[in-house]
């Protein structure tokens, strides 16, 4: 599904920072990776360029078999089958919690408007939001917009779905029900990236988790592996620190 | 202590000593004002202004031939009235309440036939309005320049983006009069030369004055639009990017209806501003507000009044406009 092959990318401005180093990464579909890592290691910039909002310098990007590094691809056809949640929800202030979640679908999907809110409330439904639909997003506490981020994104019908710190922004109390939503989205047979501190879901979920550093994958195995007999001094270090 | 029962919080008293001293401010130099132009003699007629709004045009419908009445017919308020003499036949139409001559009566060319009076715009009504006209058709050019400078100014292409800087550098770091002259005396000497050498028609000044005003302002508001976009956080656009929004539509759907409400206060501010500066177009022969005041003031000899007459008219406008803007603003906040 997700094919990373010798990526590198270094930011110039305001200073150069290599970014990513020689990233190479494969994702099946269905599998659930989770990317854990030290602040300023590359996590969302690995994470942006699987979408293009970065452009990596060098190696090759494939979604779903699609070369995004080629200049000939459709990189917007492409961004519609990739959704993304962010940090920090990014959701539409001046439309209400139904018209952002309809929004892309009737702009991008060309599905009429009926079409499209059927489609939203089933969604909202299931992120357990549906009587918010007709507010605007400043009206609703950090959990619930991350929720409505979540119905956004999957209302393209994404068949990939990138997580960049979903609840990093949100009070204790709220990072559970965004992670419940995230948890069943797993279990249905969602292909996903998480890049996440919350050790416990990637206990629980993920298939596979990966650690950076400096731009670079240190190492990668099962959630097995990586708790109880991590290799890598670094690892270890990190996950003292982080436990 | 209490806690005020209204929201509003109770006045002291120096608070209306104060709001007193502001009238009587207000009134002293208005009064001071008047007493000095009766010590210069100065007469005050505003009787005289409301003919350069409004006045009556006496109109004479006259024979161009020698002939009988032949006949008098009506068409709704109008009177048709043919006069005939031997193959010659000519009719001529007044208001029924106008009419001067019956069938039958022997008329001879220059006979009036009736007359009437009807309401014409004076000269100052025709300047308030070409101002209007002039500043409307340049806001409306401003803003579609402004807005795809803007976007040339934000953009990465540096083709577009250097073009508008130029643009934008050029315009604003020079007076506008020089700018109009330019267009004027420069450009319009060259397009009308051109034109004139192909046998096309020549283009009015009034366009010319148009184009400098629009230009202008145009620069202004692109610096505005560029701000507008720039304070819109860059987690919409990846947001909507993200979702496989093309440039054009994160645009259209996301950026600027946020936009907007950040830069109508502003750009209400560029419009006034434009309003006032058409004033100088009086300078290439366009009479407008200014120059038809100029104008009124050589024939009638009342500055005075005129030339208050023609700050409250500029007032009215540009009161009207952000009142106007104001409302869009408050309705665009709601939905
Ligand atoms: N747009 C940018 N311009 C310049 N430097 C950048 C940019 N984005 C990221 N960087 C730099 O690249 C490095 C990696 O950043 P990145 O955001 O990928 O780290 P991260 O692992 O997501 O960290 P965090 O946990 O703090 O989110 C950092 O040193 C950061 O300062
Ligand atoms: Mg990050």
């Amino acid at each position: 599904m997700i094919d990373v092959r010798h990526v590198y990318k270094t930011f110039r401005i305001p200073h150069v920072v290599r970014a990513l180093v020689d990233v190479s990464l494969k994702v099946e579909q269905g599998e659930v990776v989770v990317v854990i890592g030290p602040s300023g290691s590359g996590k969302s910039t690995l994470l942006r360029c699987l979408n293009h909002l970065e452009t990596a310098d060098s190696g090759h990007i494939f979604i779903d078999g699609i070369d995004i590094l080629d200049r000939k691809t459709d990189i917007n056809k492409v961004r519609a089958e990739v959704g993304m949640v962010f940090q920090s929800f990014n959701l539409f202030p001046h439309k209400t919690v139904l018209e952002n979640v309809t929004l892309a679908q009737i702009v991008v999907r060309k599905r009429t408007k009926a079409v499209a809110v059927e489609k939203a409330m089933a969604l909202l439904e299931k992120v357990g939001i549906r009587e918010k639909a007709n507010v605007h997003p400043d009206q609703l506490s950090g959990g619930q917009q991350q929720r409505v981020a979540i119905a956004r994104a999957l209302a393209m019908d994404p068949k990939i779905m990138l997580f960049d710190e979903p609840t990093s922004a949100l009070d204790p109390e709220m990072i559970g029900e965004v992670l419940d939503v995230m948890k069943t989205l797993a279990r249905e047979g969602m292909t996903m990236v998480v890049v996440t501190h919350e050790m416990g879901f990637a206990r629980e979920v993920a298939d596979r988790v990966i650690f950076m550093d400096e731009g670079a994958i240190v190492e990668e195995g099962t959630p097995e592996h990586f708790f109880k007999t991590p290799e890598h001094d670094r690892t270890k270090l990190f996950l003292s620190q982080i436990l | 202590m209490g806690t005020p029962v209204s929201g509003k919080i109770p006045k002291r008293p120096a608070y209306y000593v104060w709001v007193g001293v502001f009238f009587l401010i207000v009134a002293g130099t208005a009064t001071a004002l008047y007493y000095a132009t009766l010590k210069i003699d100065y007469v005050w007629r505003w009787y005289r202004i409301p003919q350069y709004f409004v006045f009556k045009e006496k109109v004479e419908v006259r024979a161009q031939i020698q002939g009988t009445v032949h006949r008098i017919t009506t068409q709704n308020d109008q009177a048709v009235i043919e006069v005939k003499e031997g193959q010659a036949s000519e009719t001529y139409r007044v208001p029924k309440e106008a009419l001067l001559v019956a069938e039958g009566d022997f008329i001879y060319p220059g006979d009036v036939l009736g007359s009437y009076a009807r309401w014409r715009a004076g000269i100052l009504m025709q300047g308030l309005w070409l101002t209007l006209k002039v500043s409307v058709i340049a806001i409306v050019f401003g803003v579609l320049i402004g807005l795809f400078g803007g976007l040339a100014r934000i953009s990465e292409n540096p083709a577009f983006k250097w073009l508008a800087i130029t643009y934008i550098e050029l315009i604003r770091g020079s007076p506008l009069l020089v700018q109009i002259f330019i267009w004027y005396f420069v450009l319009g000497t060259l397009i009308n030369t051109i034109l004139a050498k192909q046998g096309i028609v020549q283009i009015p000044p009034l366009w010319f004055g148009v184009a400098a005003l629009a230009c202008f302002a145009g620069a202004y508001v692109a610096e505005i639009v560029r701000a507008g976009i720039q304070s819109i956080h860059r987690g919409q656009t990846e947001a909507s990017r993200s979702l496989g929004m093309t440039y054009v539509q994160s645009m259209l759907h996301v950026i600027l209806p946020q936009a907007v409400r950040r830069i109508l206060p502003p750009l209400a501010g560029q419009f006034i501003s434009l309003i006032k500066d058409s004033s100088l177009l009086g300078i290439i022969a366009i009479r407008e507000l200014t120059k038809a005041t100029r104008e009124v003031v050589t024939t009638s000899l009342q500055p005075f009044e005129l030339w208050f007459l023609c700050a409250l008219l500029y007032l009215f406008l540009t009161f009207t406009l952000s009142m106007l803007l104001q409302y869009l603003e408050r309705r665009h906040l709601v939905t």
